[in-house]
C-alpha cells in the first residue's frame, strides 16, 4: 500500500517537474529578456536621473531635478508641455464614446457598413508619415482650407494654420480627431459581434426601444472592452508623442511632456553626442511625471472597477 | 433578425443613423480624397507644384514614381536598401511580436502554476504604467548591446506583455479543452498540443495580429529612427527626406516615395481587412 502511495507520488512530482519545465521552454525566453530589458532600461533611467559625471567618475547628485524644478518654475515651456498633454488626454478621453457609436452604429448595419468598416482602416493603413504630409497639404498656406480662411476673414495672406501659435495647436488637435475617429474599432467591433443574438431579440420581444437596448443591454455587456479601453487611454498620457512630431515638431505651443522627452533624446539624431547633463535631465522629467502618474492610473482604475459594482 | 429588419425605426432612432451616416461619409470620402489628393501631387512637376498645387493637370508623370528609386537618398542609402531594411526589421519584428505573447498567452490561461497571478498583474501595471523618459536609458543600454544600427536590434522585439497578450489570453481563454484532453488521453506530448493543436485553433486571432503587426511596423518610423539611423527603412527615409531641407525642393519626389510606401500595406489590408475585422476582442464579455 505505502509502495503505490510512493510511487503515486513520485509519479505526480514527475509530471510536475515535466509541466514546469515544458513552461520554462514556451515562456523563459521572453520573460528573461523582459526582466533584463525593464529592469536595465528603467533601473538606468533611475540612476541617471541621479548621477552626474565630476572628473570622469560618476557621483549621485540632485542636481538634474533642481534643473527640473528649476525651469518648471521660471519659464513656460514645462507648464504648456503640461497644459497640451491634458489638453490632448482629455481629448482622447473624449475620442473614446465617439468611435463607440461609430462601432455601434457599423454592428447595427447602416447603410453601407461594409465599405465603411473597409475604409476606416485607411488611417491605420497608411503611414503616419504620409498623413501628416498629406495633412500639411490640406491646410498648409498653399492649401484650399487657408485659402478659403483668406476669402472668408478678408486678410492679405492665407494664414499659416500649422506654423502660427494662434491655430497650430487646433490643428494638431483636429488631426488627430481626423485619423482617430474610428478608433479602435476592431476591438470594438469584436466585442458587439459577439453579443449574443437571443439577447438582443429578447430585449425586442419585450419591447426594449433601440435607446434602452444601447444603454442597458449594449453597453453592459461589452463594458469590460470599454473600461480595458479608457484604462489603456490612460497609458498614452505620457506617451504618446508622433503627431507633433510630424505636424509641427514641438513649436509653436504644441510640445507635450513625452515629447520634451522624445527630442532630447532624438536630438535630430545624435544620440551618442548626447551630453550626459541633458541626459540626466531628461530622465529626472521623466522620473517626476512617472511619479505623478500612479496615483490617477490607480484612481481611474478604481472608479471604473466601481462603476462596474454599482450598474451590474 | 429578419424578423426586426422590416420593424419601422422610431424618428429618433432614423434621425441618429442619418447623421451617423453623414458622418461616416464625410470622414471616408476626406480619407479617399487625402489619398487621391497625394497620387495627384506625385504626379505633377515640380514647377506645377510650387505655383499651383491644386489646379488640375494634364498630363500625369507617372514617371515620378521610376524617378524615386534614383532620386531618393537618405545618408547614403537609396530606395532598394530602404525596401531592404523595411523587410526584414518588419517581418522579424512582426514575427517575434506575435510569437512571445501567443506562447505567454497559451501559458497563462491554460495552465495552473506558481506565479500565474502574479505574471498577469505584472503585465497589468506594464501596459498603464509607462516609465516616462526611458528613452535616454534604453538607447545607452542599446548601444552598448551593439544594437544600434543592428539587426540584433529585433531581440528587443520577442516581448510577453502588452495588449497582443491580452487579446490572445481572452481568445485562449473562450477556447475548449476538449481537444486538448483528448490529445492527451491519447498519448501526445505537450509541443505537440500546441503546436499542431492550439495554435491551429488560434490561428485567425494570431494571423489578424500578426497582419496588424506588421502594417504597425511597416510605418512605424520612431523606433528606426532613434535605433536605425544608418540603416533607413522606407517610413523613416520618407520622414528624413521630406524632413531635409534641399530634398524639399524635390515635393514631388517626396509625395511619389510617400505614395510608394502606403502601397504594400494597402494590399495587405486589402487581401487580409476580413480577417483583421472578425477575429479581435479584448477583455471578454461579460456573463
Amino acid at each position: 500500500m505505502e509502495g503505490i502511495l510512493k510511487a503515486r507520488k513520485s509519479v505526480r512530482r514527475a509530471r510536475t517537474v515535466k509541466k514546469y519545465l515544458f513552461l520554462a521552454s514556451i515562456i523563459g525566453v521572453q520573460l528573461a529578456l523582459f526582466c533584463f530589458f525593464y529592469v536595465g532600461i528603467s533601473g538606468g533611467a533611475v540612476l541617471m536621473a541621479f548621477q552626474k559625471n565630476t572628473g570622469g567618475r560618476a557621483v549621485l547628485t540632485l542636481d538634474h531635478f533642481k534643473r527640473f524644478f528649476d525651469v518648471f518654475l521660471h519659464t513656460s515651456d514645462i507648464w504648456i508641455a503640461l497644459r497640451n498633454t491634458f489638453i490632448f488626454f482629455f481629448f482622447g478621453f473624449v475620442m473614446l464614446p465617439i468611435s463607440f457609436a461609430n462601432s455601434y452604429f457599423m454592428y447595427k448595419k447602416i447603410w453601407g457598413y461594409k465599405i465603411f468598416r473597409v475604409l476606416f482602416f485607411l488611417p491605420s493603413v497608411i503611414s503616419m508619415v504620409v498623413w501628416s504630409q498629406i495633412y500639411g497639404g490640406i491646410v498648409g498656406p498653399q492649401g484650399p482650407v487657408a485659402r478659403l480662411f483668406q476669402i472668408l476673414s478678408g486678410s492679405e495672406f492665407p494664414p499659416h494654420f500649422l506654423g502660427d501659435s494662434r491655430y497650430a495647436l487646433i490643428f494638431v488637435i483636429l488631426y488627430s480627431f481626423w485619423l482617430g475617429y474610428a478608433g479602435s474599432f476592431i476591438l470594438f467591433g469584436g466585442a458587439l459581434s459577439r453579443i449574443p443574438e437571443s439577447v438582443i431579440e429578447a430585449g425586442k420581444i419585450d419591447g426594449v426601444g433601440w435607446f434602452r437596448e444601447l444603454v442597458q443591454v449594449i453597453i453592459p455587456l461589452v463594458w469590460p472592452t470599454l473600461s480595458t479601453m479608457l484604462i489603456l487611454s490612460l497609458t498614452g498620457l505620457f506617451t504618446a508623442s508622433g503627431n507633433i512630431f510630424l505636424l509641427t515638431n514641438g513649436a509653436f505651443g504644441t510640445t507635450t511632456i513625452s515629447f520634451i522627452i522624445f527630442q532630447n533624446t532624438y536630438n535630430g539624431g545624435n544620440m551618442a553626442d548626447l551630453p550626459p547633463a541633458t541626459q540626466g535631465y531628461t530622465a529626472a522629467l521623466g522620473l517626476v511625471f512617472t511619479v505623478l502618474t500612479i496615483p490617477l492610473v490607480f484612481l481611474t482604475v478604481k472608479l471604473l472597477k466601481k462603476v462596474e459594482d454599482v450598474k451590474y | 433578425m429578419a424578423r426586426f429588419k422590416f420593424n419601422r425605426k422610431t424618428g429618433g432612432e432614423s434621425a441618429a443613423y442619418t447623421v451617423a451616416f453623414a458622418v461616416m461619409l464625410i470622414f471616408c470620402a476626406s480619407y479617399i480624397f487625402a489619398f487621391l489628393w497625394a497620387i495627384f501631387a506625385a504626379t505633377k512637376t515640380h514647377a506645377q507644384i510650387v505655383m499651383e498645387p491644386f489646379k488640375w493637370h494634364d498630363k500625369w508623370l507617372f514617371s515620378n514614381f521610376i524617378d524615386v528609386f534614383k532620386r531618393l537618398d537618405v545618408r547614403g542609402v537609396k530606395v532598394a536598401g530602404m525596401i531592404g531594411n523595411s523587410l526584414w526589421y518588419t517581418l522579424g519584428a512582426s514575427a517575434l511580436g506575435i510569437l512571445g505573447p501567443a506562447l505567454m498567452a497559451y501559458a497563462l490561461t491554460k495552465f495552473q502554476f506558481v506565479g500565474r497571478k502574479a505574471l498577469i498583474s505584472v503585465n497589468f501595471v506594464v501596459m498603464i504604467l509607462p516609465i516616462i523618459g526611458a528613452l535616454p536609458a534604453q538607447y545607452r543600454m542599446f548601444s552598448r548591446l551593439g544594437f544600434v544600427n543592428s539587426p540584433l536590434l529585433l531581440i528587443s522585439s520577442f516581448g510577453c506583455f502588452g495588449g497582443t497578450l491580452l487579446i490572445l489570453m481572452s481568445f485562449f481563454r473562450n477556447l475548449s479543452d476538449e481537444y486538448r484532453d483528448a490529445a492527451r488521453i491519447d498519448g501526445a506530448g505537450e509541443y505537440r498540443i500546441l503546436f499542431t493543436i492550439m495554435f491551429p485553433l488560434a490561428k485567425a486571432p494570431i494571423f489578424a495580429l500578426f497582419v496588424m503587426n506588421l502594417v504597425g511596423v511597416w510605418n512605424d518610423y520612431m523606433t528606426p529612427l532613434l535605433f536605425l539611423p544608418r540603416m533607413p527603412t522606407l517610413a523613416t527615409g520618407v520622414y528624413l527626406f521630406s524632413a531635409d531641407a534641399n530634398a524639399r525642393a524635390e515635393y514631388e519626389i517626396m509625395m511619389a516615395a510617400t505614395v510608394l510606401t502606403a502601397i504594400p500595406p494597402l494590399i495587405l489590408f486589402l487581401l487580409f481587412n476580413k480577417a483583421m475585422l472578425t477575429s479581435l476582442s479584448i477583455g471578454g464579455l461579460k456573463e
